[in-house]
């Protein structure tokens, strides 16, 4: 009995000194990460891999889910130059529709994926700041990384969740995270964020030295901070401080600053001089992502046969159409590629389709007319600038469209000689279709050169070419670039009323893409190619030269302009007024129903 | 086997020498009447039934005994010590009286039990044919709701005993085999099953006990000196159900796509020659499987050792293409004493299986969105290589390029898993009332994962092969030190154990994957280095324990028992590692009782009452630490992403129970219980939903309270008992109320998925509460699609109201501030066809209302019939499934499931004004109708079904055949998921009971129905 008992308080001995203290051997407790010398490295270089990586949301991890998907979807989808064949299950579907809610994934996981970079950006500031007041040139470019990325991610996050600057400084902002005191979650006023945008990356321009540029155009430097700043002030109406700004860095000769092919900038956007900040993809990253899941994929499906990409997005005719003007536009050449195409006149029309409240294209081949799965005639030239053809039976006209005021006599338009239809496009290049012995057309794989509907799968591929990669689809994504910079610098002179500053920054874009020549805009011809202002001059400009980067929506919705969706598209056949408030996203429910901060009024 | 056989005769043969004739009679004890078809087993070998005036003869050695068995009597064992003539009386089998359960570290006698069990025997389990014990125990004990959610062979159900008390830590029960805590185990091993309900018994395992105990003990030899074979075998088909979904054919496709287009368009689209194809996903995805069981066990007594050892093959094939599982297993027990005093035990049980899965989701999910106008195969029959270069050009209509016929035949997906658990168990006991036992358990499991991707298969969607492959091992050492003792003093008595427990864990695991892989290559030794990917992990754990417990009975009408038990785990920061456990619980037998002897109808009658307090652990490791995760890279650089932030105060979650009972045995026939219980589970280890712009979502702390409560009540009856005809029915049910009681925020909504599916937890509510906007059918005029809307109040000026939150979230005073979360409504509502006007609401629990078991067994002579039904009533589960699937036209390039499924449905049409004002299903549009098909009550089922799980018909070989060469067994014919009742509109209502970090409770979403199946099995002992 002694014995037992011994042994029993033996071992209870023993489970006093049993060791319960363990490391996870996976992760370091920050502890541990602090005892390195290089944490602020890490962890500045985390906030980069955070824009790229799938991050936790909901419980899980999708290839839908990462900021630059996000970034380039959420800020395009709503735009004047997209066309949809067809419903998809992905929830950028209800977001293209204007029909997105508080409970849409995309836009909440931009919210989280933003806020937990911002959340990265501030630990490490603090941490930095609290080193020393004579930090390192080193560390001084860190603390200058994380201050920009702060105002980058701050500026994202007003451009999607709230009302433009433009519209007033009073409107609700977004929640602003500066410093580690997170007790208080409220919306800061619109103004409020910009000043500290600003503030920001003042800081940030002034922390970091072309000397201390940590690598290639994947991190950022003093001159992307510039660019963003001018940026930043072209959205606040400072015309005068944003072509301080831009000037300061395009210096005396800003084509020096553009890549001289248009192609290059996209394929080598990680190493080349256009670009001021990209968010670096390495094939490494591409090994865990399947090409689906990249944000190019809905874009472009880059080979001859299906399941490269999705390629569920088309250029909008509209879009086509200003690039038709020059067809020789080398952004329209070499960016926009008709899948499965060849050359041959092409006709095509949107037809009110009462059921689904949107247009189908009705397609007039030169010896087929798709829309009946029977050959037509072919299309006559008339010599006078019309083209004839059947449909349906009857003999119908395009006629160059002299009575648009946006469209002049010398870069025409087409409108048909037959009430019912209105508008209708003329191309050069036409899809290819397939067509059954019983004269049907095939066209339902999923990559075919029409989808139901009618619509020519006009793909953009600036984001699915990138030289050497062992993958396709594999791309940089591109943040910040000199053209746009340009082009901020373009439209701040035009509402300055600097017309041929204007327009000589546009012709240096224009240039590149090789539009010389008849090709250039003067102040003199902009009027004739059906341009009242100078700004319209340049928003035109930017829609060409940045279109599918993120800018569009901002871009008219802060001057004031309507998104006109009255093209062929299974989106519903509208015009969303620029102050619906439709175009902001909402504020997820994820944040609202747990800090109750407002939500935007739809 | 040949070996087997060889062994059996010549210990046969070496048995006859010895032996002489030993001849007698056996009777009833009450009656005196002759009993007929007794089996007379001789320990030394060989045997005998009695004639039909109970007359046996048989050979036996001098010192041998003779076992006497006939259902329904006891068992009668004599020892022949030379006699020639042995008369024998049997009684009925009363053990039930006197019937010992396994509790984990102690055993009790039943009727001595002061809390609630319920104790399976190894026959009331094995009727399914699956290697799962959850789905053996399905419907077999009340206020224990077993959902088997996936067909896919080998998934172990999901159990939840009296409720679900966890939100973000497991609510699963604890296992304990053959008395420690773990531990694996085959089911045909196993003796019996105790599944421990109430605090007061599981309060002595206090750690990770919160979910209730399983105590599995499995089998020794008896205390006999024969030696036992036992093989079995069986083998049938299993055979995929639809319930009521079906996709539609050609032609109901056809037809219904007519309606959402314009005419033109149509035609274009749609050629009349579809007609002609029509393509059945459905039942080649799914489709016929085998699944079979070998089993072979000795057991026996050789000198003074004792030995139970067996081996056992499974094999199932599962009814999705790709599927399947196969387990090889293998066990041996044995004890023996050294010297007087001291027994020992060794037990091994080794276990290996691999399990082959879908290799991508869309195998299963192409069985309900393929359209029939797609055939797989090419016209010389072989799988056709959609959405490869090699089927370029190729026509498809559906939306998925994906064919699972061609993937199947290069792509795999394998997992496989190994272990090997062994304990060494030493008794000593060192007087008649004081025992010590000690007992080592060291376990050792390896894994491995394999995914492969054939660069001919366009699953990797890269046209490159690429492959998965990750190994991981571990191991486990436990000790339990437990001294028990037990002393009579006249009517006291008096036992009790004292225990110390502790250990240890480790686990490390490796995984690469690689891609630009050659045809034809199946390891990561060949792949482009530009695609490679690795990860990797490593952890310890480990945990101790002291308890203890004391019994006190007088009489045996009065027991009490009072536990503590004192758990440290590494889980926890060290200032709340520790928990202390106790539990009490009290019977009173009240049929013991002098006044009670006139009452001549209960043969039991007990009152208990238990109170105790048990803890979960069951939750990552490191959750107080903060985190940087650096798994990632930026431009090949390794970097470190903020993943979490500390709590040092993250300690135990913790389950309070309260319940009471009524046992009694009636009439020598009917057996009763009825349990009442109330659960409060708090400092909920909860992953708290935090606002995004705080940077994380979720944190994970001690807070929230949940109670359960709830009636459980169990009858069964030996409804006929005669000689030949016995019937015993048995019923038992379970209710259960969940009630959310206390929350940080007094609500948080939880949701996955896309489009997101929601519950809502909030307090007074059940936590698995559907959030979601009310359908309210069609628009008779147009066939829209309307919803719910709410009308919110406002104040004398207009403003729309909202509720002020207090600091504990509950909504208070009205405010004209925004806010999504608590809006004011006044309960008027209007139909809207804007979804994004219609109105979030409550509208039921996916947890079911109550759930219970029929259980019949019928008996007429060597036969039995056994019926065995589950029931599940008032969950709601929602179909995500018709998202896709009964989406009015929003997917064109999905199969829609038939509207004709015996539910009423109609379609509102356009031409046939007679659908209007009845019309379940909005008018079709090609692209869909106003957005139909988003989330909404459309979808939200009743989940209530009724199943019959199981029918076997069985022949009992109760006596010695073949000159005793085969002393017993029986052949059998079961059938599993013969048929089920319920309104449910998906292919299986049977869905998870639980969320999972990417998923909700209820969810029916393309899933793996459970099969029906078909089996043929001998079970014989030699």
């Amino acid at each position: 009995m002694k014995k037992i008992l011994s042994m029993i308080f033996a071992s209870l001995l023993i489970a006093g000194c049993i060791n319960l203290d363990f490391y996870p051997s996976d992760m370091l407790t920050s502890a541990a990460l602090s005892e390195n010398p290089a944490a602020a490295v890490y962890t500045t270089d985390g906030i980069y891999a955070m824009m790229k990586d799938m991050l936790e949301f909901r419980g899980g991890y999708s290839q839908n889910n990462t900021f630059v998907r996000q970034y380039y979807l959420l800020n395009e989808l709503k735009s004047d130059n997209i066309c949809f064949s067809w419903t998809s299950t992905d929830p950028f579907w209800t977001s293209a529709q204007f029909m997105d809610d508080a409970n849409s994934a995309d836009a909440a996981y931009m919210w989280v994926a933003c806020y937990k970079i911002i959340f990265a950006a501030n630990a490490n500031i603090s941490g930095l700041k609290d080193v020393d007041t004579s930090i390192p040139s080193s560390d001084r470019q860190l603390l200058g990384e994380n201050y920009f990325l702060r105002a980058f991610f701050h500026l994202m996050l007003c451009n999607l969740y709230a009302k433009p600057y433009s519209f007033g400084t009073e409107n609700p902002g977004v929640v602003l995270r500066l410093g580690t005191d997170y007790s208080e979650t409220k919306r800061a006023t619109v103004g409020e964020c910009y000043k500290a945008i600003e503030e920001d990356l003042l800081e940030a321009i002034k922390c970091m030295d072309p000397s201390t540029k940590r690598g290639d155009n994947g991190y950022a430097t003093k001159e992307a901070a510039q660019g963003l700043l001018s940026r930043v002030y072209l959205y606040e109406g400072e015309w005068q401080k944003c072509i301080d700004v831009a000037s300061e860095i395009l210096g005396s000769d800003p084509s020096a600053h553009l890549e001289s092919e248009v192609y290059d900038v996209y394929a080598k956007s990680s190493t080349n001089r256009e670009v001021l900040w990209c968010v670096d993809i390495t094939d490494a990253d591409m090994a865990n992502w399947s090409p689906k899941g990249l944000v190019a994929s809905m874009f472009d499906s880059p080979d001859g046969t299906q399941g490269k990409g999705w390629g569920e997005l088309y250029v909008a005719d509209p879009l086509l159409d200003l690039f038709e003007r020059f067809p020789q536009d080398k952004r329209y050449t070499d960016l926009i590629r008709l899948f499965n195409s060849q050359d041959g006149l092409f006709i095509t029309w949107g037809e009110k389709d009462d059921v689904n409240d949107c247009l189908t294209n009705v397609n007039i081949y030169p010896n087929v007319d798709v829309a009946k799965g029977t050959i037509s005639s072919s299309i006559t030239e008339n010599g006078d600038g019309t083209y004839s053809f059947t449909y349906d039976g009857k003999a119908m006209k395009a006629i160059p469209d002299n009575t648009s005021t946006k469209i002049s006599d010398e870069f025409p338009g087409y409108i048909l000689n037959d009430a019912a239809h209105t508008r209708c496009y003329v191309r050069h290049k036409m899809p290819t279709p397939t067509i059954t012995t019983s004269g049907s057309v095939i066209w339902e794989n999923n990559m075919a050169s029409v989808r139901p509907g009618g619509y020519p799968t006009w793909f953009c591929n600036k984001l699915s070419v990138r030289d050497g990669s062992a993958y396709e689809l594999n791309t940089s994504y591109i943040m910040i670039r000199y053209a746009e910079v340009l082009l901020n610098r373009a439209e701040a002179y035009a509402h300055l009323g600097k017309d041929s500053e204007a327009i000589a920054d546009v012709n240096v874009v224009r240039k590149r893409a090789g539009l010389t020549g008849n090709g250039q805009m003067t102040v003199a011809n902009m009027a004739s190619r059906g341009y009242k202002t100078s700004v319209d001059c340049v928003l035109d400009e930017r829609r060409m030269e940045l279109f599918y980067e993120g800018f569009r929506v901002i871009d008219l919705v802060r001057n004031g302009k309507d998104i006109d969706r009255r093209y062929p598209s299974r989106t519903v056949t509208e015009v969303i007024p620029y102050t619906s408030g439709k175009i902001q996203y909402q504020i997820p429910v994820d944040e609202t129903s747990v800090s109750g901060i407002p939500i935007n009024e739809k | 086997m040949k070996k087997l056989f060889s062994f059996i005769l010549m210990s046969l043969v070496s048995v006859a020498a010895l032996a002489q004739n030993v001849t007698g009679s056996v009777k009833d004890a009450a009656t005196g009447e002759p009993l007929v078809g007794v089996g007379v087993l001789v320990s030394t070998g060989g045997g005998a039934v009695t004639d039909l005036d109970g007359n046996f003869s048989v050979k036996a050695g001098k010192d041998a005994s003779i076992t006497f068995n006939l259902l329904g009597y006891a068992d009668v064992v004599e020892q022949v010590n030379g006699r020639s003539k042995i008369e024998v009386f049997m009684k009925e089998d009363v053990h039930f009286l006197d019937e010992v359960v396994v509790m984990g570290y102690t055993t009790q006698k039943k009727n001595e039990l002061s809390s609630s069990v319920v104790s399976l025997r190894s026959e009331e389990i094995i009727d399914n044919a699956t290697p799962d014990l959850g789905n053996m125990i399905q419907g077999k004990a009340a206020g224990v709701v077993v959902m088997n959610a996936s067909g896919q062979p080998g998934e172990g159900a999901q159990i939840r005993i009296r409720g679900t008390g966890s939100i973000s830590a497991s609510a699963d029960p604890l296992y304990v085999v053959d008395g420690i805590a773990g531990g694996s185990f085959n089911p045909n091993d196993v003796e019996s099953v105790t599944i421990l309900k109430d605090a007061s018994a599981t309060a002595l395992y206090g750690a990770s006990a919160a979910g209730g105990v399983i105590v599995v003990t499995t089998k020794s030899a008896k205390d006999r000196s024969r030696t036992e074979v036992n093989f079995k075998a069986s083998a049938g088909i299993k055979q995929a159900l639809s319930g009521r979904f079906h996709s539609m054919d050609s032609k109901e496709l056809y037809e219904t796509q007519r309606m959402m287009m314009s005419k033109a368009q149509f035609n274009n689209m749609r050629p009349e020659s579809l007609l002609d194809l029509n393509y059945d996903w459905y039942g080649n995805i799914f489709k016929k499987g085998i699944v079979q069981d070998y089993y072979a066990s000795v057991s026996g007594v050789t000198g003074r050792v004792n030995y139970f050892a067996s081996i056992d093959h499974y094999d199932e094939e599962g009814s999705l293409i790709g599927t399947g599982f196969d387990r090889n297993s293998a066990r041996l027990n044995l004890g023996a004493p050294i010297g007087e005093k001291v027994m020992f035990n060794a037990r091994i049980a080794y276990n290996r299986a691999k399990s082959d899965y879908s290799t991508d989701w869309k195998d299963a999910a192409m069985a309900y969105q393929g359209l029939p106008w797609d055939n797989p195969f090419d016209e010389n029959g072989n799988p056709l290589a959609i959405g490869t270069s090699a089927a370029a050009g190729a026509v498809w209509y559906g939306k998925e390029q994906y064919n699972p016929f061609h993937s199947l035949v290069y792509n795999s997906s394998t997992g496989t898993s190994e272990d090997i658990v062994a304990d060494l168990q030493l008794t000593w006991n060192i007087t008649d009332w004081l025992s010590f036992t000690s007992t080592g358990r060291f376990g050792s499991y390896n894994w491995a994962s394999k995914n492969y991707y054939d660069s001919r298969t366009n699953t990797s969607a890269k046209d490159v092969g690429s492959m998965y492959h990750g190994v991981g091992t571990g191991w486990s050492v436990g000790l339990t030190e437990l001294l028990k003792a037990h002393k009579n003093f006249g009517p006291h008595a008096l036992s009790g154990i004292i225990g110390y427990e502790v250990g240890w864990g480790h686990s490390e695991s490796v995984g690469a994957s690689g891609s630009f892989m050659p045809t034809g290559m199946h390891a990561l030794n060949s792949v482009g280095t530009d695609g490679m990917g690795v990860s990797g992990s490593e952890s310890d754990s480990a945990a101790w324990a002291v308890l203890a417990q004391a019994q006190y009975s007088y009489d045996e009408k009065y027991v009490a028992t009072a536990s503590i038990r004192y758990d440290k785990t590494y889980k926890f920061a060290p200032a709340t590692r520790g928990g202390f456990f106790p539990g009490v619980s009290a019977a009173w037998i009240i049929s013991k009782e002098s006044f009670m002897d006139n009452v001549k109808m209960f043969d039991l009658l007990k009152l208990r009452a238990g109170y105790g307090k048990t803890g979960n652990s069951d939750i990552s490791p490191f959750l107080y630490y903060d985190a940087f995760s650096t798994g990632s890279t930026y431009n090949g650089k390794v970097v470190a992403v903020a993943e979490r932030m500390s709590n040092p105060e993250l300690g135990w979650e913790v389950a309070y129970m309260a319940s009471l009972g009524i046992e009694a045995r009636m009439f020598d026939r009917v057996n009763f219980s009825l349990d009442l219980y109330s659960t409060n589970n708090k400092n909920l280890l909860l992953d708290v939903p935090q606002a995004p712009s705080s940077g994380f979502t979720l944190y994970t702390a001690n807070i929230g309270t949940i109670n359960n409560k709830g009636i459980e009540l169990a009858v069964d009856a030996d409804i006929i008992k005669t000689r030949d005809w016995r019937w015993n029915l048995g019923f038992n049910f379970g209710l259960n109320r969940n009630t959310v009681v206390y929350l940080p925020n007094g609500a948080f909504r939880r949701g996955y998925g896309t489009p997101k599916v929601e519950q809502i937890v909030c307090e007074g509510h059940d936590i698995y509460t559907w959030y979601m906007p009310e359908w309210a059918g069609v628009d008779p005029e147009n066939g829209d699609p309307l919803w719910w809307s709410y009308e919110q109040a406002t104040d004398d000026a207009g403003k729309l109201l909202y509720y002020v939150l207090d600091d504990r979230g509950n909504p208070t005073e009205e405010t004209t501030t925004e806010s999504t979360a608590w809006p004011k409504y006044t309960g008027e509502r209007t139909a809207t066809n804007n979804y994004a006007d219609a109105t979030y609401r409550m509208t039921g629990s996916a947890t079911p209302k109550f759930t219970g078991g029929i259980n019949s067994n019928l008996i007429w002579k060597n036969w039995s019939l056994g019926a065995n039904f589950y029931f599940v009533y008032g969950n709601k589960v929602f179909n995500r499934s018709r998202i896709t699937n009964d989406c009015d036209g929003s997917y064109l390039d999905y199969n829609m499931m038939s509207l004709d499924n015996g539910l009423g449905w109609v379609r509102w049409d356009p031409n046939d004004e007679s659908t209007w004002a009845v019309a379940t299903h909005p008018r079709p549009k090609m692209n869909g109708n106003k957005k139909s098909n988003s989330y909404s009550t459309r979808y939200l089922e009743d989940g209530s079904f009724m199943r019959l799980r199981n029918v076997t018909l069985a022949y009992n070989i109760s006596k010695p055949i073949l000159g005793g060469f085969i002393q017993g067994g029986r052949v059998y014919f079961s059938a599993d998921n013969v048929f089920t009742l319920t309104k449910f509109s998906g292919a299986d209502p049977e869905v998870r009971l639980e969320g999972s970090g990417s998923s909700l409770a209820g969810v029916f979403s393309d899933n793996y129905p459970v099969p029906r199946s078909f089996i043929l099995g001998i079970d014989i002992k030699f």
